[in-house]
């Protein structure tokens, strides 16, 4: 017999059980859904594009991964959700199995990647991220570790700093605290009953013929 | 109730039920294999890859068959049964140890066959041995089990069949090459270079074992009454092993052939006692010989067995 290296069925089977049920709760939130069926789809899928790049997957694949990492982009809703995972799948082995040429990607890396690429030069377009040359994937990587894309850095930063100085209070919470001060302290819309009101005032006092206001002196 | 009064219908459905259930056994087998191998291809790829090139699978497939002692070509159903009661994950990693043991042996064999190997001309030995040198830190029980990382030109006189992998075949290799090695260490040195420079003067530049020769030539004295420890058979030594053989069958002549050979140790100082493996390399090294032997025989051209 032998044995080959595709992926045993009753495996594949559990596989794509528990996948959908991991990926279902996480993407609740956010009116994502996977039927069963669609899910079924993406393992073949995956199992076609392991055949074409020449790979092999012994665990249980990056669906899980890809959704996770896909389900808040903007740019995907119900309707493209599963036809986008599928193409993003695609990408995903086939910009790895590039990769192997050089310094091959971590799956984690590339995915934060292809999501970052997705959202920005891809807008949202499978065809566009397909066609995204590998040195730029590389590069959201390098800026990835780098931090530039980790909007909490600065705040991190801030939060790190407090509790290195030992405050009490986060820095956050003081923000927060000051900003809650001012809405409390500003003044309501009576309050500027008795301002000079020049929008009313043009219209009371009316336009001369040549348009200037309260007509001119010059005749 | 007419279905199964049918001898050939029950035993039909006999002989499904039993293939069903060894497909399920194999199944059940291959999905413990790909468990192992996906915990495989985490720590290969330290956790940072879960697919990897297909070229790399594969040898991570034989290695994890060679680990469980499976051939994957026709993989023994009572084996796999006993891995899918074990849990394979288990076995695997039961089995590694053991792999990783038999690693440990390997560089204390190279050292004692580098410290016996006789002052004899030879590239390949030269060669396969410094390949050997320091073969652990470079052999991946864990990922590559069925790999050798290293080149072993060197023939010996009874080849390890290509079938052993990994670790099993360096160190049956090295045992063998001590086995050699032993019993060379009982001759001079210059006697056993004379009997390779009558082979080919050229000798130790050509991939040649140095052992076959020299022991051949041993067990042709002990056939003729010469010296065993001179390596050398004269005219008249030839005539003798002529006159015993010609006339006999290839089983009289395979035993005439064993019994020098253990005339041939006893000569040269390998006891039964001590060196018994040693002297059962020879005894089956001899009885090689047989188709050699009655061939020369038959064209009256024993030189080209025992050689001047």
């Amino acid at each position: 017999m032998g044995f080959d290296l595709s992926i045993p069925p009753q495996l594949q089977g559990a596989a794509v059980r528990e996948d959908l049920a991991v990926c279902n709760e996480a993407t609740a939130k956010y009116g994502l859904r996977l039927t069963e069926q669609q899910a079924r789809g993406l393992a073949e899928r995956r199992s076609e594009a392991l055949r074409a790049t020449g790979r092999v997957e012994f665990g249980r694949g990056v669906v899980r991964e890809l959704v996770l990492g896909f389900c808040d982009s903007p740019y995907l809703s119900q309707e493209n959700y599963e036809e986008t995972i599928a193409d993003v799948q695609d990408v995903f082995y086939r910009r790895k199995e590039d990769s192997e040429a050089a310094e091959a990607m971590a799956d984690d890396d590339l995915v934060a990647a292809l999501r970052y690429a997705f959202d920005h030069e891809a807008a949202g377009s499978t065809d566009m991220l397909a066609d995204l040359p590998l040195a730029t994937l590389r590069a959201h990587v390098a800026r990835v570790h780098a931090g530039d894309y980790d909007e909490k850095t600065q705040n991190e930063e801030f939060e790190e700093e407090a509790a290195r100085e030992g405050a009490e209070e986060h820095v956050r919470d003081e923000f927060s605290r000051v900003l809650d001060d001012e809405r409390w302290e500003r003044p309501g819309n009576d309050y500027a009953d008795n301002f000079y009101n020049a929008y009313d005032e043009v219209y009371r006092i009316g336009f001369g013929d040549n348009g200037r206001i309260g007509g001119s002196s010059l005749g | 109730m007419a279905d199964a009064a049918d001898p050939c219908e029950t035993a039909r459905r006999g002989a499904d039920k039993e293939l069903a259930s060894f497909s399920d056994g194999e199944a059940d087998f291959q999905a413990g294999l790909w468990r192992v191998l996906a915990k495989q291809v985490s720590l290969y790829t330290l956790g940072e890859s879960s697919s990897l090139p297909e070229y790399d699978a594969h040898r991570l497939l034989a290695s994890a068959c060679f680990v469980l002692g499976v051939d994957p070509d026709d993989p023994d159903p009572v084996l796999m049964r006993a891995i899918v009661a074990e849990g394979a994950e288990e076995a695997f990693e039961r089995e590694v140890r053991l792999v990783e043991r038999e690693a440990e042996r390997t560089d204390d064999l190279w050292r004692e066959v580098a410290f016996t190997t006789p002052l004899l001309e030879s590239v390949a030995l030269k060669d396969t041995l410094e390949s050997l040198r320091g073969f652990r830190s470079r052999y991946a029980p864990r990922f590559f089990a069925h790999e050798i990382p290293a080149d072993i030109d060197y023939p010996l006189a009874a080849p390890v069949p290509e079938t052993v992998q990994g670790v099993r075949y360096v160190n049956t290799y090295l045992g063998r090459l001590l086995l050699e090695n032993r019993f060379l260490q009982r001759f001079e040195l210059e006697r056993c270079k004379g009997v390779l420079r009558a082979v080919h003067p050229g000798y130790g530049e050509l991939i040649l074992n140095l052992f076959e020769p020299v022991a051949t030539n041993a067990v042709g004295c002990a056939l003729a009454g010469c010296d065993v420890r001179g390596l050398r058979v004269d005219d008249a030594g030839y005539e003798r092993i002529a006159a015993s053989l010609r006339g006999k069958s290839a089983r009289q002549v395979r035993v005439a052939l064993e019994n020098a050979a253990a005339r041939a140790c006893d000569e040269a100082g390998l006891r039964p006692s001590d060196d018994e493996p040693v002297r059962g390399y020879v005894e089956r090294l001899a009885s090689g010989l047989t188709p050699q032997v009655r061939n020369a025989l038959a064209h009256d051209a024993l030189t080209g067995v025992f050689v001047r």
